[in-house]
């Protein structure tokens, strides 16, 4: 599956380098929250984002899709834990590799030529996660696809017409599938845009 | 105008090029120590009363379940049965003779694997435990169609190292031809090391079993 995402993403920024589009690459530190801080509690120093967006007739909303990897870990140390049934002591680790594909929806709140653009965005789309927890010799794996959606809250500043770097809020939700924890997280994006005509 | 584009093709080469990085995904480092391999797993059959037991019987030896072929390594034995006996009696359960004619409450029977191997449902009882003169003590006469019957989803797998497993078992009340564990210990782990480290682990993990049963003492 996640070979299936990369091919879509590189279609996808090929596409983005025939129109009129706006390409990024951003770095996001992460919070797990909810069921997921139980699972992982550290904060993720890893999660790197590739976006293009298609500005519509109305220059201030745009669509397009990202493709994101976020990876969370969170080594818990020897301890004792119950099971469904039994309990455990071991050395336990804790982590999850995810990677995701949504299609976003993306509003400036100013003409986007503008030095500073404050913009919301929305994104839905999947994503394949590999959570596991690593116990002694063991491995316990739940894996597979799920629904993914996030929204940002940032701003935008424009160096000049064609290069910009932005901050923002965003926050991530995978519900549970296939055996996985319910997945969500705030996080505070770094990045990088440039524009192509 | 040129720059216009160099850029978000700069930005795109960059995506596409980290994108193979990233499918290798991220996995935490190496545990620094052998004993970070070991693990304890335990499981009791929730509707067996273990206040009622007083008397138990432990062998005299350590069941090893090897390949055709493979000659076991009886090294660690000592320590398994001695810490064992130690932790059973720490119950405050007295532990009685196979030759003193009379059957105690639960039997414990020690097993080891060294290699990878499927325990529990296709573990052949009767090949490793079947000969142990015991039984004796248990109606019905048993033979070697019987088998264990182990509590709903315990954790059964193969083991790729060297792995004890200690089951506990109430040979007062066969069922189908199967006899209740009613309480099993396992201790999986690494089997590297020198014999002093190796054995210290056992002690301790054997200790840490007992420990997390809490239930086997009241």
């Amino acid at each position: 599956m996640k070979y299936l995402l990369t091919i879509i993403a590189a279609l996808t920024f090929y596409t983005a380098l025939q129109a009129q589009q706006t390409a990024e690459f951003s770095y996001q530190v992460s919070f797990p929250t909810g069921d997921f801080k139980d699972f992982v509690s550290k904060t993720s120093w890893v999660g790197f984002s590739g976006a293009y967006r298609h500005r519509l007739k109305n220059p201030q909303l745009s669509l397009g899709g990202a493709f994101t990897w976020f990876y969370f870990q969170d080594k818990k140390g020897v301890g004792t834990f119950p099971t469904a049934e039994g309990t455990v002591h071991g050395n336990r680790s804790n982590y999850t590799n995810i990677y995701q594909l949504v299609a976003l929806v993306q509003y400036d709140f100013k003409n986007p030529k503008e030095r500073v653009v404050p913009y919301v965005r929305v994104g839905v789309g999947g994503a394949y996660q590999d959570q596991r927890t690593d116990i002694g010799l063991y491995i316990v794996q739940s894996d597979g696809v799920q629904f993914a959606a996030n929204a940002d809250l940032g701003v935008r500043f424009n160096k000049d017409e064609n290069h910009g770097i932005f901050i923002a809020a965003t926050y991530n939700t995978l519900p549970a599938a296939n055996g996985m924890i319910a997945t969500s997280f705030f996080g505070v994006k770094l990045g990088i845009s440039g524009w192509g005509h | 105008m040129r720059i216009k584009k160099a850029y978000p093709k700069a930005i795109a080469a960059v995506l596409i090029l980290s994108s193979t990085f990233m499918l290798s995904g991220c996995y935490p480092s190496a545990p620094d120590y052998i004993s970070d391999y070991d693990l304890v797993y335990t499981q009791q059959d929730k509707t067996y009363d273990f206040s009622k037991v007083t008397t138990y019987m432990l062998p005299d030896s350590v069941e090893h379940i090897v390949n055709p072929g493979d000659k076991p390594d009886h090294t660690y034995d000592p320590v398994i049965l001695s810490e064992l006996e130690k932790q059973l009696d720490a119950l405050g359960w007295e532990r009685l003779d196979e030759s003193g004619g009379e059957p105690s409450d639960v039997v414990v029977l020690p097993s080891v694997t060294h290699q990878k191997q499927g325990v529990c449902q296709a573990y052949c009882w009767w090949c490793y435990w079947g000969w142990w003169p015991g039984w004796g003590y248990y109606p019905p006469a048993w033979d070697p169609s019987w088998g264990w019957w182990y509590p709903s989803d315990v954790v059964c797998a193969t083991y790729n190292t060297g792995t004890l497993m200690v089951n506990m078992t109430n040979p007062k009340a066969p069922k189908d031809k199967q006899l209740p564990v009613v309480w099993i210990g396992v201790l999986n782990g690494l089997l590297e090391g020198g014999t002093a480290n190796i054995s210290s682990r056992i002690q301790t993990n054997i200790d840490q079993m007992f420990k997390q049963s809490p239930y086997l003492k009241q």
